[in-house]
């Protein structure tokens, strides 16, 4: 049998050169017009998160067909009971809010006015890489980079970073790496530091006194409830301690936000 | 229809499922998809492509990096690298 000496192929470097024109090409395009691939890509995906958003709203319901009518039923009465229960607390929540406002005035610290504006949520974690929110709303509707998003009209939950001319990127305050001041309780000022998925992390002295409940604001003349605690972690021989809280707002669930736009005139 | 046009066609249909699944749904369930491509297709650019893909519709420039936002961009280029070098030292690959 004869073997015929195959001669070695030189490797082409074609597909390396091409290649490289090609990441040059997209790099130039990006520096000079740095909206032009956010634009396309956007063009195609947004309308498909706003389409699968209205497809799972209706196929939402679709479980219920299943369920039976006797738990359908019990399932009610406790919601019921629950929403009553909260009604109460809420008209509490008002008159205090109302005495909170008279009490300012009097000391000369007004209310704040800010406009909100109604957004849908098109994209949340777990969907979103980074745990971030994609918005609907963008520059069209007033939206600028550093206004805060707010949930229920109270809640804050992050901040725009992106604004294109139809939705933005919200960054939340609970994104891993991030951190914020807060006040636990009355009193008690700290840094909390962000965990991901609305969760925080504080670290304080073992003494004080920081009991599983208790409320969590971010420094400010407005009460404002950004969480409860959830957790403390009391390490033996350690003489700090860990408290854990949670956005009042389940973040995976967010349908609709608010994004505050503060007047020329507020503090 | 030929072996090529037949191949293709399919990774066309695969790509548009990616970018659809990457835009509604989780965006870790079109990395997987994306890798398994690695591996069914020959030179799968498009890992790369899902990389930008998901830095464009979600990232966010990050002040603990000094502002960068293109992780996944860096992040899918690595993992090309790395399981094209895989692929080639598998004994066998289907394209």
């Amino acid at each position: 049998m004869t073997y015929h000496l195959k001669p070695r192929r030189k490797k082409s470097l074609l597909p390396l050169v091409v290649g490289s024109i090609f990441v040059c090409v997209v790099v130039g395009i990006h520096l000079l017009f740095p909206r032009f691939f956010v634009n396309i890509i956007s063009f195609f995906g947004v309308p498909l998160m706003r389409s699968e958003n209205v497809v799972s709203e209706g196929l939402s319901g679709v479980g219920t067909v299943f369920t039976s009518k006797e738990w359908l039923l019990t399932h009610t009465q406790e919601l019921e009971d629950t929403i009553a229960a909260m009604k109460i607390e809420n008209d509490q929540a008002k008159l205090l809010a109302i005495e909170n406002a008279e009490l300012k005035n009097l000391l000369g610290r007004g209310a704040t006015s800010s406009r909100l504006i109604l957004g849908a949520v098109l994209a949340r974690p777990p969907q979103t890489a980074y745990d971030s929110l994609l918005i609907d709303l963008g520059s069209d509707s007033g939206i600028a980079v550093g206004d805060r998003v707010i949930v229920s009209g109270s809640v804050p939950i992050g901040t725009v970073v992106q604004v294109e001319s139809s939705f933005s990127k919200v960054v939340l305050y609970s994104s891993a790496g991030e951190s914020i001041s807060v006040i636990i309780g009355t009193s008690t000022q700290a840094t909390a530091e962000a965990l991901g998925s609305g969760s925080f992390r504080v670290k304080i002295p073992r003494e004080v006194p920081i009991v599983q409940g208790d409320p969590v604001a971010i420094p400010s003349i407005r009460a404002e409830l950004f969480g409860t605690v959830v957790k403390v972690d009391l390490v033996e021989g350690d003489a700090f301690k860990y408290v854990f809280f949670q956005n009042p707002v389940a973040i995976t669930d967010l349908r609709f936000v608010q994004v505050e736009k503060l007047n020329q005139n507020s503090l | 229809m030929s072996p090529v046009v037949r191949t293709t066609s399919v990774r066309i249909l695969f790509d548009l499922i990616l970018f659809f699944i990457i835009c509604t749904q989780w965006w870790w369930l079109g990395v997987l998809l994306a890798l398994v491509g690695t591996f069914y297709f020959k030179n799968f650019y498009e890992l790369i492509v899902v990389g930008v893909i998901i830095d464009l519709l979600f990232g966010v420039p990050r002040i603990r990096f000094y502002g960068f936002e293109w992780y996944g961009t860096i992040i899918s280029v690595i993992l090309f690298a790395i399981l094209r070098f895989i692929k080639l030292h598998l004994r066998h690959s289907f394209a």
